[in-house]
């Protein structure tokens, strides 16, 4: 996928179709600036997933239910299919749906390792072309030291953006470290 | 017709497997955990009104329930399901939409990318539009039969097989029809309180009671227009 184009402040950047990059927003911005950039990006393309720091997950859904969400709302899978994807996706986490017993959870119930796992699980389960992050979503225990070892083999040919008020960016395989 | 096809398709592709998971929800905590409740009340009331009527006041048992299953289905029905709805029903839906924005959870799913008026509201919406409508007809059919009992015993369904022939349907069919708006008034009503809430956790009781209040003036303003119609 290429053009994809996002207006910062006056700025307007084209963004290749993969690669790793940083936005650094305004940092009076907060939500507000995160939402631009998403929603400019859903305009163009839904092929996109989110990926929170914390939160992110709706409290009356289970975990699961959290992570095959945009799955189901986005994409027509057969019920094999979406089975397929969340073993694939799982055992890149470390885990399987026979001990996947922490997806049942709801996210208040939920550690917050579980609830990183599943934010991540609901990132791989999309394969998107694009993933926006926000601050903070890559960090902590679990996150930071899964992705770093999923990202380059299982989003490879996706865009990644991190979006925040500075550009400190996790060691990924970034071909640019940042656009601003 | 092709407009009709082309509308069944479009409804298709608005239609997406998460929506359905709302709204079997909607109709499980809306319809059938009502039903008890509404069953209990249709039957005291049956008892009440026939007792009213035929005890009280010396109706022949056959008129009495001519006279209850023309207020029943055209009036009764309807509008006490619309209450018993707006008392247990409109308050919680609102206070969850609230809840939900005030956790920010409705910014969650836009960032997801999913519409919240598909995915939170028409479900929603629909759910309470067909709760209401099964749930009126549970109660009518509740209240009659208990009212044939108390009149005619056990030859009280007997009785009340009779009265379809004497049926007024215009007053029926005006009953379906205050079921659908009654369940729509209190969902749209519920659906507005919930999505005009704050950021406050104060502000989700506020949700609930403008919703109750609202759902009330919108149900008998419905049914003022109904009948005037």
């Amino acid at each position: 996928m290429n053009g994809t184009t996002l207006q910062l402040g006056d700025t307007l950047y084209t963004l290749p179709a993969s690669g790793a990059y940083a936005l650094v927003l305004d940092e009076q911005g907060g939500d507000e600036a995160v939402d631009g950039v998403l929603t400019q990006l859903q305009q163009q393309d839904g092929d996109l997933a989110w990926l929170p720091a914390e939160g992110g997950l709706v409290s009356n859904l289970s975990l699961l239910e959290n992570c095959l969400l945009p799955l189901r709302w986005h994409l027509r899978l057969s019920p094999a299919d979406i089975e397929a994807r969340c073993e694939q996706g799982l055992s890149c986490l470390g885990s399987c749906l026979s001990e996947a017993g922490w997806l049942r959870q709801r996210p208040a119930q939920a550690s917050r390792i579980d609830r990183q796992r599943a934010l991540c699980l609901r990132v791989l389960l999309m394969r998107p072309a694009r993933v926006l992050i926000s601050p903070g979503g890559l960090q902590g225990r679990f996150c930071g030291e899964a992705l770093e070892a999923l990202w380059p083999r299982w989003l490879s040919g996706s865009l990644l953006l991190y979006a925040g008020g500075d550009s400190s960016w996790p060691a990924l395989p970034a071909s640019e470290s940042s656009v601003t | 017709m092709a407009d009709r096809l082309f509308g069944v398709i479009r409804w298709r592709r608005l239609w997406r497997p998460p929506m359905t998971s709302v709204l079997l929800r909607q109709l499980y905590f809306t319809g059938v955990e009502s039903l008890v409740l509404i069953i209990a009340i249709a039957i005291a009331v049956g008892g009440i009104i026939v007792n009213q009527i035929h005890y009280q006041y010396g109706q022949a048992g056959s008129e009495t329930l001519r006279l209850l299953s023309l207020l029943t289905l055209n009036e009764l029905s309807p509008l006490l399901t619309a209450l018993i709805l707006i008392a247990r029903s409109s308050s919680a839906m609102a206070s969850e939409l609230a809840a939900m924005q005030v956790h920010g959870e409705i910014r969650i799913l836009r960032r997801l990318g999913l519409s919240v008026r598909d995915y939170l509201l028409l479900p929603r919406v629909l759910g309470m539009v067909l709760a209401s409508f099964f749930l009126s007809l549970y109660f009518s059919a509740a209240t009659l039969l208990a009212a044939a009992l108390a009149v005619g015993g056990f030859n009280g369904p007997h009785e009340l097989a009779l009265l379809g022939d004497s049926l007024p349907w215009r007053a029926v069919g005006q009953g379906v029809l205050k079921s659908l708006l009654f369940g729509l008034a209190i969902a749209l009503m519920a659906c507005r309180a919930g999505m005009r809430g704050g950021v406050a956790m104060t502000d989700i009781p506020k949700a609930a009671s403008q919703s109750v209040i609202n759902s009330l003036v919108a149900v008998f303003a419905v049914d003022l227009v109904v009948l005037l119609l």
